[in-house]
C-alpha cells in the first residue's frame, strides 16, 4: 500500500558474491547429480539416499543451522537459492523438511531439542516437520515422513519430536514424494520440546519458514518446466514454422515467464526480511508462498499443453514438474487461511476480534 | 540483497520536509484540475517545480537541477506519486530531452535544452498514427528534403499533451522507397509552425488526449535527430531510456511501485481498504467477512508482486492486475461503487467506476501489452519472432 511515511527502503535484488557462488555451485552439483533420471529412478519413494548423502558431504543439510548448534548459519537467502536450485532440478531430497525441523530444534533451546539435532549432524537421520498439523490423535500427511525416523509437531499443548526405530511406511501420492500418513501415537516415542504458547509461536514459525522454502523451490521447478517448453517450441514445427512462433503459444509462456520472475523477486524479498527484520516479514512469506504455487503450476501446465500429446505421456519430463506442484505446496496447504492472515496482518493489525477463516487458529 | 530503510541525514531530511510542504500546498487544486481536464500536466506547477530545480534535480545547479544525490531524486518520485501530481507531460519531456541531448547539435541543445529543466520547455512524443500503433514502423507522415528545410506532412494520433507541449518528437516518412523501417527520419518539431493543428481526443479514464495534423509544415534541417533514415536506432536508444525522476541513478530505492500502473492499484486498494474498515451496516463492517478479506488480501498480493519487476515484464504483470482487481472490487463493493465521483451515496468518491475505465487504457498505451508479451517471448525465452518485420 502506498503510505505517507516520511521513510525510504532500499529495492537492491543483487546477490553478494558469496550467494551468487552459493547457487552457482549447487546448481552446479545438481546438474551433475540429478538429471531426471536420477529424479525417475527415486520414484515412487522420491528419495535419493545417494544425492542426500551429498548434500551431507557438503554440507547442506546443516547449513541452516546456527553456528553454536554446529551448523554453518547460513540466512533463510541462502537457504531459498539452494531450495532454488533443488526446485529446478527436482531433487529427490528432503532439503526444505529437514532444514525447517533442524532450525525449530535449534531455536527450540532445549536438551531436547539438541539431542535431535547432534543426530542430525552426527548420525545423518532426517527429521522432519508435520507442517499440516492440526490435530492430536488423527492421522495426518507428514511430508518427508516416509523417509525421516522423526518428526518435530504439535501434540496437544506441546511441540515434540516424535522418534520411531525406522521411518514410517510411504503413502503413494500424485508427486511421487516421501509422504507418510501417521497418527503422532504411532511413533514408539514422544519428547516435549516446548509447551502452550511458545510451543505454537514455534511452530508458526517453522510452517512460515516452509512456505517460504516451498515457494523458492516451486519457482525453481516452475522456471525448468518453462525451459522445457521453451525448447520445445524453438524445436518442433507446424504449419511450416516452429511452433514458439505462434502467439497463442508464446505469449501463454510469456506469462508464465513474467510471473515465475516477480514472484521469485518476491520470495527473494520475502526471505531478506525473514532475515532481516522478521516482524514484518509474515505477509510476505505467505504471498510469496501463495503466489508461488500458482505460478509454477501455470508453468507446468503450459509445458503440457505446448508439447501437446507428448506431454501428456509418462516418457515426457513435463509430468514430472506436473504432478510435484501441487505435492511440494501439500495442495496449497490452507490458502485461504493464509489470504486471511494476510488481511488481518495488513488491515486490522492487533484486532483480535477479526475471526479465523477456517477451522481452528494457528 | 538489502529492503532494509535508508539513513535519512539532516540535510536529507529538511529537503524531504521542503518538498512534501510545497507538494502538501499545491495537491488538492492540482489533482482537482486534472480531474476536471486529464491533462496530464499542470502548467504553473510545471514552472514552479523547474524553477526550484526538482523537475531533473541531479543536474548542476547552473544546468537547472540542485546538485541532488540519487536518494533525493528517489525522494522526490515518491513524493510526486504520493500527491498524485500528473506526470504524464513530464515524462514524455524527459523522454525527448534524453534522445536530443544523445543526437542534437550543439545549436539545437542551446536553443531547447536550458528551458527544459526550468520548466519553460516542454515536448511530446509523435510516433503513433491512425493506421500505426503497435506497428509503428509503417508511420505514414512524410518529410520531405526541401534545400536547408524539412516539409512533414500528415497527421499523428494519441499525441498525449501535444496541447501543452512546446515540441513533438515527429517519426516521419523520410523515403517512402526503402524497406518499412529504413525509411524513417526522427525530427523536432516546434508545435507554433504554421501548418499544426491540435484537436482533442478524450478518452474513457479521464485523460485529454490529441490528434495532430501537419500540413506541409517547415522544418529546418538542424531540429532532425540522429541521421537520416536512421530513426529506428534512435527509438530504440529511446527505448532503453526510463523515463522519470532520476530513476535510473535511484533504482536501488523503493519509490512506492513507481515505474509501473500497480501504484494506481496501491491507490486503489487503499480506498477499498478504507471502504472495508468504515461501511457499517448492522453492526458489521465489510471487512468482517472472510470473502472481503480475502480478495483484499489477494490484491495486497498483487500490488506486492507487481510492483517489483521493471520492463516488459512489469508492465504486462501490472496491468493485467489492474484491469482484474478493479473489475472485482466493483462486484465486492456492489452497485454503490458505480456512482461517479461527487454525487451522493458514492463509494469512495467514485474512484473504483472511475478506476475500472482508467484500467483499460493500460493495456494499450506505451505498446501494447501484447507487443511487450512478444518482447519477453522473442527477447528473454528466446522464442522465434512471431511477426514479419
Amino acid at each position: 500500500m502506498s503510505d505517507r511515511a516520511m521513510s525510504m527502503r532500499y529495492q537492491d535484488f543483487s546477490l553478494e558474491s558469496e550467494q551468487q557462488a552459493l547457487f552457482d555451485s549447487f546448481g552446479a552439483m545438481l546438474d551433475r547429480e540429478c538429471s531426471t533420471e536420477v529424479v525417475r529412478a527415486a520414484e515412487p519413494l522420491g528419495f535419493d539416499e545417494g544425492l542426500w548423502r551429498k548434500f551431507r558431504d557438503v554440507g547442506a543439510v546443516t547449513m541452516g543451522v546456527p553456528t553454536s548448534e554446529g551448523g554453518d548459519g547460513a540466512g533463510l537467502i541462502e537457504l531459498c537459492l539452494v531450495a532454488e536450485q533443488c526446485g529446478r532440478h527436482l531433487a529427490p531430497v528432503p532439503f526444505v523438511e529437514s532444514t525447517v525441523a533442524s532450525r525449530l530444534l535449534a531455536r527450540s533451546n532445549s536438551a531436547e531439542g539438541r539431542a535431535q539435532l547432534s543426530r542430525i549432524t552426527e548420525e545423518g537421520v532426517v527429521t522432519t516437520v508435520a507442517v499440516l498439523s492440526s490435530s492430536d490423535g488423527e492421522p495426518q500427511l507428514i511430508p518427508a515422513g516416509a523417509v525421516a525416523d522423526a518428526v518435530v509437531a504439535p501434540y496437544g499443548d506441546e511441540l515434540v519430536v516424535a522418534r520411531s526405530p525406522k521411518a514410517p511406511e510411504l503413502i503413494k501420492n500424485m508427486g511421487t514424494a516421501p509422504l507418510t500418513f501417521q497418527a503422532l501415537s504411532n511413533y514408539s516415542e514422544r519428547v516435549a520440546l516446548a509447551v502452550d504458547a511458545r510451543a505454537g509461536d514455534l511452530f508458526s514459525e517453522a510452517r512460515l519458514e516452509w512456505k517460504l522454502l516451498t515457494s523458492a523451490a516451486l519457482v525453481g521447478l516452475g522456471q525448468s518446466a518453462l525451459r522445457l517448453a521453451v525448447d520445445y517450441a524453438k524445436e518442433r514445427t507446424a504449419f511450416g514454422v516452429p511452433i514458439g512462433s505462434f502467439q497463442g503459444l508464446s505469449h501463454r509462456l510469456a506469462n508464465a515467464h513474467a510471473e515465475l520472475d516477480a514472484v521469485r523477486m518476491l520470495s527473494r524479498k520475502a526471505a531478506w526480511f525473514a532475515d532481516h527484520e522478521p516482524e514484518g516479514a509474515a505477509p510476505l512469506i505467505l504471498m510469496a508462498f501463495l503466489t508461488a504455487t500458482r505460478a509454477s503450476l501455470e508453468a507446468a501446465t503450459a509445458t503440457i499443453h505446448v508439447l501437446g500429446g507428448v506431454g501428456f505421456t509418462l516418457e515426457s519430463d513435463a509430468q514430472l514438474y506436473f504432478r510435484r506442484v501441487k505435492t511440494w505446496s501439500l495442495a496449497g496447504a490452507d490458502l485461504a487461511r493464509d489470504l486471511n492472515d494476510i488481511s488481518a496482518t495488513r488491515f486490522t493489525p492487533g484486532a483480535s476480534a477479526v475471526p479465523a477463516a477456517t477451522g481452528a487458529a494457528r | 540483497m538489502n529492503f532494509g530503510l535508508v539513513e535519512v541525514d539532516e540535510p536529507t531530511q529538511k529537503f524531504w520536509n521542503e518538498v512534501r510542504d510545497f507538494l502538501d500546498s499545491v495537491e488538492e487544486s492540482v489533482v482537482e484540475h486534472e480531474w476536471k481536464t486529464g491533462d496530464g500536466v499542470n502548467v504553473e506547477l510545471y514552472r514552479q517545480l523547474g524553477e526550484r530545480g526538482w523537475l531533473m534535480p541531479s543536474l548542476p545547479v547552473e544546468e537547472g537541477g540542485i546538485d541532488a544525490t540519487p536518494l533525493q531524486c528517489a525522494i522526490l518520485t515518491k513524493e510526486l506519486h504520493l500527491h498524485r501530481i500528473p506526470l504524464n507531460s513530464y515524462s514524455n519531456t524527459m523522454q525527448v530531452d534524453a534522445i536530443i541531448r544523445a543526437y542534437g547539435t550543439p545549436e539545437l541543445l542551446a536553443e531547447v535544452i536550458p528551458g527544459v529543466a526550468r520548466g519553460e520547455v516542454r515536448f511530446c512524443l509523435g510516433y503513433t498514427e491512425p493506421d500505426a500503433g503497435s506497428d509503428l514502423a509503417s508511420v505514414k507522415t512524410r518529410a520531405t528534403k526541401d534545400g536547408d528545410e524539412w516539409i512533414v506532412s500528415g497527421q499523428k494520433m494519441f499525441t498525449t499533451t501535444a496541447h501543452y507541449a512546446h515540441y513533438a518528437l515527429v517519426l516521419a516518412r523520410s523515403d517512402p522507397t526503402l524497406p518499412k523501417r529504413h525509411g524513417l527520419t526522427t525530427i523536432l518539431v516546434p508545435l507554433s509552425s504554421p501548418g499544426i493543428e491540435i484537436t482533442a481526443i478524450h478518452t474513457m479514464g479521464v485523460e485529454r488526449t490529441n490528434m495532430v495534423f501537419f500540413d506541409d509544415v517547415r522544418v529546418v534541417d538542424r531540429y532532425r535527430l540522429g541521421p537520416v533514415n536512421q530513426a529506428w536506432t534512435v527509438m530504440a536508444n529511446a527505448l532503453k531510456i526510463e523515463h522519470g525522476m532520476g530513476e535510473s541513478s535511484s533504482a536501488h530505492y523503493d519509490v512506492d511501485g513507481g515505474l509501473n500502473f500497480t501504484r494506481t492499484l496501491a491507490l486503489t486498494l487503499d480506498a477499498a481498504v478504507e471502504w472495508a474498515l468504515s461501511e457499517e451496516s448492522a453492526g458489521r463492517r465489510p471487512i468482517d467477512d472472510v470473502l472481503v478479506r480475502n480478495k483484499l488480501a489477494e490484491i495486497a498480493t498483487h500490488v506486492e508482486l507487481g510492483r517489483l519487476p521493471s520492463g516488459p515484464v512489469g508492465r504486462v504483470l501490472s496491468s493485467e492486475f489492474l484491469i482484474k482487481d478493479t473489475a472485482d472490487l466493483i462486484d465486492l463493493i456492489g452497485a454503490r461503487s458505480l456512482i461517479a465521483r461527487g454525487e451522493p451515496g458514492a463509494v469512495g468518491d467514485g474512484w473504483f467506476e472511475y478506476a475500472h475505465r482508467f484500467a483499460q487504457g493500460t493495456a494499450i498505451y506505451g505498446g501494447t501489452t501484447d507487443i511487450h508479451r512478444s518482447m519477453i517471448a522473442e527477447q528473454i525465452l528466446g522464442l522465434p519472432r512471431s511477426r514479419a518485420t
